[in-house]
């Protein structure tokens, strides 16, 4: 399949219908490589229905997706993420009885390959150990690394969950509303921490916080009622009436 | 050296120790009540590699039980398999019959799960009492334990109990001490994770229905070795090892003993066969007592003995210390 | 006798079959339905339905006194096991609400064997009722028929209660959004244990006419647990139409399977069971 220069993700005509309610009506969108692109839009507007469609988690009822070419159009999850395509997600979804320091290292056994063997003590595999550190202190859990996941305050357990996104090292990282129910102080380290780990990449974030989107996107896309009603940078979003009228208004 | 891993050398070494010079200090029927308390825990083990590991509630794991016992007897009986051949196709006649099983049961989780394994069951043990001329139906069958050859060494008579003890110990030890090994694994390692969040293990690029298909078939191996050894053990089967009854049996003693951590089953295994034992004189209908036991810890206590034990460690020694499953 | 004679001869066992295990289907998926609980005791409260009423007729010889006083005692049990026990589970997951239920139907077991022992027992029908009718050109035994309109009669009473009541239809609203039926002042736990001692109680009913039918005996509940379950689920967890269209599938699968196919009824049951898990998990009347 052809797809746009430049374009590492390219959504044609995407559509999902659940019964009658279309949560995600004829998405056309692409995003670039390397793009910070941020999707916002009011509560049911299909965006995460959208991160659903693109990571596998729904099939889509029609239209396509493509990933760097490749048509990746009802994929299973698995197979997306091993392709280079990782998600958070809005609802906290941790291993909540490993520590910090597994739920990481699963992650990096996946990256490297290390999947049904049950013959070898995963120690063994000294280079996936060394790994793991240094996203832990990335994330800034290094030192309660041993700390099962379910102890840990909610601020770092979405640091965990962007920890969990980013540790495979993809190429397309998708976070949905990573900072949600965050204080302003925890807001603005979790804006470094995602600025930090998406270096290089390309980010497509979820975000109802206007201060997140300012600081990080260099794309913004609006959507309502399942559609994409505009996209264009932070600032034309800002002083575009639609958007406003979208929102009934607010921020 | 930690006085932890001082504590654990020590606890092994005396426990292993024990274990070798037991025929010399006790009765015979005593040690056969140490040879089923032996034969249950592998079955709660390897049950538990599904249940407190992977939190894949299984209704149907006596199938398993009852097909390495079935095996065992019939190779005896019509192959003249000697023992350490009969107990391997035990657990390799279970694993392919997990096979079979694991093919539409790592679809699902929870109820469906539970459901499905229960209705596999109720096929395993229909098929077994319509095929009477191969099982012996209720009646069951009966056999001479055979003895166990050794290449080089010979042949040892099986039919002292001490002879046939130390063969269970190895045996069951050594499948234990894989299983402990199992759970440091990668596959060890998925297997939690599927049972704490399976759809993140998705996510993060792992194919979910393989990993508990193959766990799946591990533990029907281990259930079924021990069940191949309950019916050498037994030199009997019959249906009733079969029923839902004997898989509840199962779940009890992985439940009990504390399916959150490691060594609880064999706890509840012990504790259990004990109990039965001690129980059984005094009143025919132990069965009500286990059921309460069983429901005071699903309300109170759902960690089982073992987490009982390991809270009130925990409060004894006042250690800040985090109890995570195994 | 015709061919046709035959074959409507064999679709009434399996209807008969079916009427009996949509008995028990439709109490197990309302309060699964509602409640998200799984009885796994359900089949128990079937067994206990039909010893008690052993007992009363054995006592008095009256059928219908066995028809209302055994399921209450049942329903009463139910309720009982709810407030007492399930009520402690509400909220931590399936796996805990099914190792409850399975360990109380382990212990009404043996309660069972102890209070009545355990060989299977001879319940005292009703003369009027133990003979047969001509029907169809041959003989049909009455008490079969006798279990339909007992169920018919159940049947037309629940849909009338389910459907043209104010009770009813919270109740179907419950099934459907519990949130909402609370936050519209509904007492929701006391609805709880009226759900949970009718579904006990139709239970009950379906041992009293089952029992003489299928044999009274301690395992009676763990042998139809297991068809039970399958309508449940193939009908569609929640579902009443789903356990009434089940229930009929699954008695007449049994039904011709026992003719044509003796070693494999069970055979076909389970690939149903396991298809309709594999391709529509919700059931084939359920919602996702």
């Amino acid at each position: 399949m052809k797809m746009e220069d430049g374009m590492i993700l390219e959504m044609v005509d995407l559509s999902k219908h659940f019964g009658n309610l279309m949560a995600v009506n004829g998405v056309s969108l692409s995003i670039g490589q390397g793009q910070r692109h941020a999707i916002i839009g009011p509560n049911g507007a299909g965006k995460t229905t959208l991160f659903n469609l693109l990571s596998g988690r729904f099939k889509p009822t029609q239209g396509q997706i493509l990933f760097q070419g490749r048509d990746i159009t009802g994929m299973s999850p698995y197979r997306i993420s091993r392709l280079g395509i990782a998600r958070s997600f809005q609802i906290i979804n941790v291993f909540p009885q490993l520590s910090v320091f597994e739920n990481i290292h699963t992650v990096l056994m996946s990256k490297h390959h290390i999947r049904f063997n049950f013959l070898k003590n995963l120690k063994r595999w000294e280079n996936v150990t060394e790994e793991t550190f240094p996203i832990l202190e990335q994330i800034g859990l290094l030192e309660k690394k041993d700390v099962p996941a379910g102890f840990l305050s909610y601020g770092e357990q979405r640091g965990l969950e962007v920890g969990l996104t980013i540790a495979s090292d993809p190429e397309l990282i998708l976070l949905d509303e990573p900072t949600a129910g965050m204080s302003m102080d925890e807001t603005r380290q979790a804006i470094k921490l995602i600025d930090r780990v998406t270096k290089g990449k390309t980010l497509v974030i979820i975000e109802h916080d206007m201060e997140v989107i300012f600081s990080l996107a260099d794309v913004v896309t609006v959507m309502q009622y399942g559609k994409v009603v505009t996209t264009g940078s932070p600032d034309e979003i800002r002083k575009d009436q639609r958007v406003k009228e979208a929102y009934l208004g607010d921020y | 050296m930690s006085p932890n891993r001082i504590w654990n050398i020590l606890f092994f070494a005396g426990l292993f120790l024990l274990l070798a010079v037991l025929p010399k200090l006790v009765s015979e029927f005593r040690l056969s009540l140490v040879i089923t308390m032996l034969i249950y825990s592998l079955v709660a083990i390897g049950y538990n590699i599904l249940f407190g590991q992977g939190g894949l509630l299984s209704f149907g794991h006596a199938a398993y039980f009852g097909i390495g016992a079935y095996t065992a007897v019939l190779v005896y009986k019509h192959f003249g398999f000697s023992l350490l051949p009969g107990i391997l196709a035990g657990g390799i006649c279970g694993a392919l019959l997990g096979v079979l099983f694991g093919f539409f049961l790592a679809r699902l989780r929870g109820l469906p799960f539970a459901l499905l394994s229960m209705a596999f069951n109720a096929l395993i043990y229909a098929a077994a009492e319509k095929w009477r001329p191969l099982t012996g139906g209720e009646d069951g069958l009966a056999m001479k334990r055979p003895n166990l050859s050794i290449p080089g060494l010979g042949s040892i008579d099986m039919f002292p109990t001490a002879n046939f003890y130390y063969f269970v110990v190895i045996i069951v030890v050594l499948c234990i001490l894989y299983c402990w090994f199992f759970t440091k694994t990668p596959l060890g390692r998925l297997n939690n994770c599927m049972r704490e969040n399976e759809e993140r293990t998705g996510f993060i690029g792992y194919n979910t229905y393989v990993t508990k298909f193959l766990v799946y078939i591990i533990a029907a191996f281990f259930c079924s070795v021990a069940g191949a050894l309950a019916s050498s053990f037994q030199e009997f089967v019959s249906t009733a090892i079969i029923n839902l009854d004997k898989g509840g049996e199962i779940l009890f003693l992985a439940f009990v003993g504390g399916r959150g951590i490691f060594w609880g089953p064999i706890l509840g295994a012990c504790f259990l066969t004990y109990l039965n034992d001690a129980l059984s004189t005094l009143t025919e209908h132990w069965a009500i007592i286990q059921g309460a036991i069983f429901i005071l810890l699903v309300i109170y206590a759902p960690d089982g003995l073992a987490g009982l034990i390991l809270q009130t460690k925990n409060r004894l020694f006042s250690r800040d210390n985090i109890e995570k499953g195994s | 006798m015709q061919i046709v004679d035959m074959m409507a001869i064999q679709i009434l066992h399996g209807l008969v079959y079916g009427a009996v295990l949509f008995l028990l289907a439709s109490g197990l998926t309302l309060i699964f339905g509602m409640m998200d609980v799984l009885n796994f005791a359900h089949g128990a409260y079937y067994m206990l339905g039909a010893y008690f009423s052993f007992s009363v007729l054995a006592w008095t010889g009256q059928l219908w006194l066995s028809l209302i006083f055994a399921p209450l005692g049942v329903g009463l049990i139910g309720v009982f096991v709810e407030r007492v026990f399930l009520r402690k589970l509400y909220g931590f997951g399936h796996v805990p609400q099914l190792l409850l239920t399975f360990g109380i139907a382990y212990i009404l077991e043996d309660v069972v064997k102890i209070l009545w022992g355990t060989e299977p027992l001879k319940v005292k029908i009703p003369a009027l009722l133990s003979g047969s009718l001509s029907l169809l050109g041959g003989s049909y035994p009455t008490y079969r028929l006798f279990i339909l309109v007992v169920s018919l009669l159940v049947f037309a009473f629940l849909f009338l209660i389910l459907f043209k009541t104010r009770i009813g239809i919270i109740v179907r609203a419950a099934v459907s959004k519990k949130e909402m039926v609370a936050a519209l002042g509904f007492n929701v736990p006391v609805i709880f244990s009226l759900l949970f001692g009718v579904g006990s109680w139709l239970a009950g009913i379906a041992g009293v006419i089952g029992g003489p039918y299928l044999i009274t005996h301690p395992g009676m509940g763990g042998a139809i647990l297991v068809d039970l379950f399958v309508v449940v689920v193939v009908g569609g967890l929640g579902s009443i139409q789903g356990a009434m269209l089940a229930a009929i599938l699954i008695g007449e699968l049994q039904s011709f399977g026992v003719l044509f196919l003796p070693q494999f009824s069970l055979f076909l049951e389970f690939l149903l069971l396991a298809a309709v898990l594999i391709l529509k998990p919700e059931g084939l009347l359920g919602e996702k």
